[in-house]
C-alpha cells in the first residue's frame, strides 16, 4: 500500500489477544504478523449511519487498534431499522457517542475517538493524514468529493461505499500512481448531479447497508494487513433484488481534476 | 439485433427504421439508450458500461453495437 501502516510504536499482541484473535491468526495470509498490523492501525470512518455502523462493528471486533468516528448527526427513530449500533434508548444522542457505547461493549481494548461536528478542510486534512485508511460511509456527494481530494493529497487509501433502495457499490482507491480516484468515477456519471438520492428520500433495505459495509470492512482489513487483492480500478455493484454482483473497470481519467 | 441492457434482453430496432440514403445505419450505444431509457431518465446523470467497460458520454453516438453485447446503465448512488 502507498502509506505502509505507519511506524506508530508497534505494540506486540498479548497472550490473551493471541487467543482472542486466533480465528484471524489461523488464516495463513493473516498470521500473527497481520493481526499485529491491525492492532497498530488507525482507521477513520466518515459517517456513522447504516454503512458506518456495519463497518465499525467488524473493524472493532477485528481488533483494529484505533477507530475514529466522525458524524454530527443525532440518532433518529427512523435510523433504528438499519443502523445496528444505535440502541432504542440512544435516540437523540450523537451517533458517534451512541456507536462508541456499542463498540466498547464489543471490544473494550481498542481506542475509539469521536468527532461530533462536521470537519472543515484543515481539520479533515489533518484527520486523514493521521490515519492509515479512510472509510467513506457518508451520504452525500460533496463530502465524498472532499474526502477523495484529502485522501489523494496525503496518499491515504480510501474505501468507498454507497447504498440506496436495494442496491449498493464498493470501490477502493489506493491513491497510488496510475490508479483512479473517486472523482474519476463520478466524472463518468456527468450530468447535473442533482439527483439527490438519499436513504431518507428513497428508502433502503436494511441488510443492503450491512452487505456493503461488510465489504468495506473487508477491504480495509486487507489494506491494513497487506493481504489479498483489493478493488482498485474496479467498481463492485450489488443488486439485492436480483441478488447479483457486477464488476466494472474504472480507468484513471487523464483529465481528472484531482488525480491528473 | 439482440443485446442485454441491465440484464434484460432488448431487441434493437435496427435495419429499415434507421436506413439512411439506402444504406443501413449502424446501431450505436446512443440508439440503445434512446430506446431503453425514458425521456426523464435520459436527462438524469448516469453512466454506461459496454461489456463491463465504461463508455465516455462523448462516445455514445460513435460506439457501435453488435449482437450479444451487454450494456449496463448505472445511476449514481451516494447514500450511506
Ligand atoms: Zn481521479
Amino acid at each position: 500500500m502507498s502509506k505502509t501502516v505507519k511506524p506508530h510504536s508497534s505494540k506486540p499482541l498479548s497472550d490473551d489477544q493471541l487467543m482472542r484473535y486466533s480465528r484471524h491468526i489461523m488464516l495463513p495470509s493473516m498470521d500473527i504478523d497481520g493481526q499485529e498490523k491491525l492492532w497498530n492501525s488507525k482507521v477513520l470512518i466518515i459517517g456513522v449511519g447504516g454503512l458506518g455502523c456495519a463497518v465499525a462493528q467488524y473493524l472493532a471486533c477485528s481488533g483494529i487498534g484505533q477507530l475514529t468516528l466522525v458524524d454530527d448527526d443525532l440518532v433518529d427513530k427512523t435510523n433504528l431499522q438499519r443502523q445496528v449500533l444505535h440502541a432504542e434508548n440512544n435516540v437523540g444522542m450523537n451517533k458517534c457517542e451512541s456507536a462508541k457505547q456499542s463498540l466498547q461493549q464489543l471490544n473494550s481494548e481498542i481506542t475509539i475517538n469521536t468527532t461530533e461536528h462536521r470537519l472543515g478542510w484543515a481539520e479533515l486534512s489533518a484527520a486523514v493524514e493521521s490515519h492509515d485508511v479512510v472509510v467513506d460511509c457518508s451520504d452525500n456527494l460533496d463530502t465524498r468529493n472532499e474526502l477523495n481530494l484529502c485522501c489523494f493529497q496525503s496518499k491515504t487509501p480510501l474505501v468507498s461505499g454507497a447504498a440506496i433502495r436495494m442496491e449498493g457499490q464498493v470501490a477502493t482507491y489506493t491513491m497510488q500512481q496510475g490508479q483512479p480516484c473517486y472523482q474519476c468515477l463520478s466524472t463518468i456519471f456527468g450530468g447535473s448531479g442533482d439527483q439527490k438520492l438519499t436513504c431518507s428520500e428513497s428508502g433502503v433495505l436494511s441488510p443492503v447497508v450491512g452487505v456493503i459495509g461488510s465489504l468495506q470492512a473487508t477491504e480495509t482489513i486487507k489494506l491494513l494487513a497487506g493481504i489479498g487483492t483489493v478493488l482498485s480500478s474496479r467498481l463492485l455493484m450489488f443488486d439485492a433484488s436480483t441478488m447479483k454482483f457486477n464488476e466494472f473497470k474504472v480507468a484513471k481519467n487523464p483529465n481528472c481534476q484531482v488525480c491528473s | 439485433m439482440k443485446i442485454h441492457i441491465n440484464g434484460e434482453p432488448l431487441n434493437l430496432e435496427n435495419g429499415a427504421s434507421t436506413e439512411e440514403n439506402g444504406k443501413v445505419k449502424d446501431t450505436t450505444v446512443a440508439d440503445a439508450l434512446q430506446q431503453y431509457l425514458s425521456q426523464k431518465q435520459q436527462e438524469m446523470s448516469f453512466a454506461v458500461a459496454l461489456n463491463s467497460d465504461f463508455v465516455n458520454k462523448s462516445q455514445y453516438a460513435n460506439r457501435l453495437l453488435k449482437d450479444g453485447d451487454s450494456i449496463d446503465v448505472l445511476f449514481p448512488i451516494h447514500g450511506g
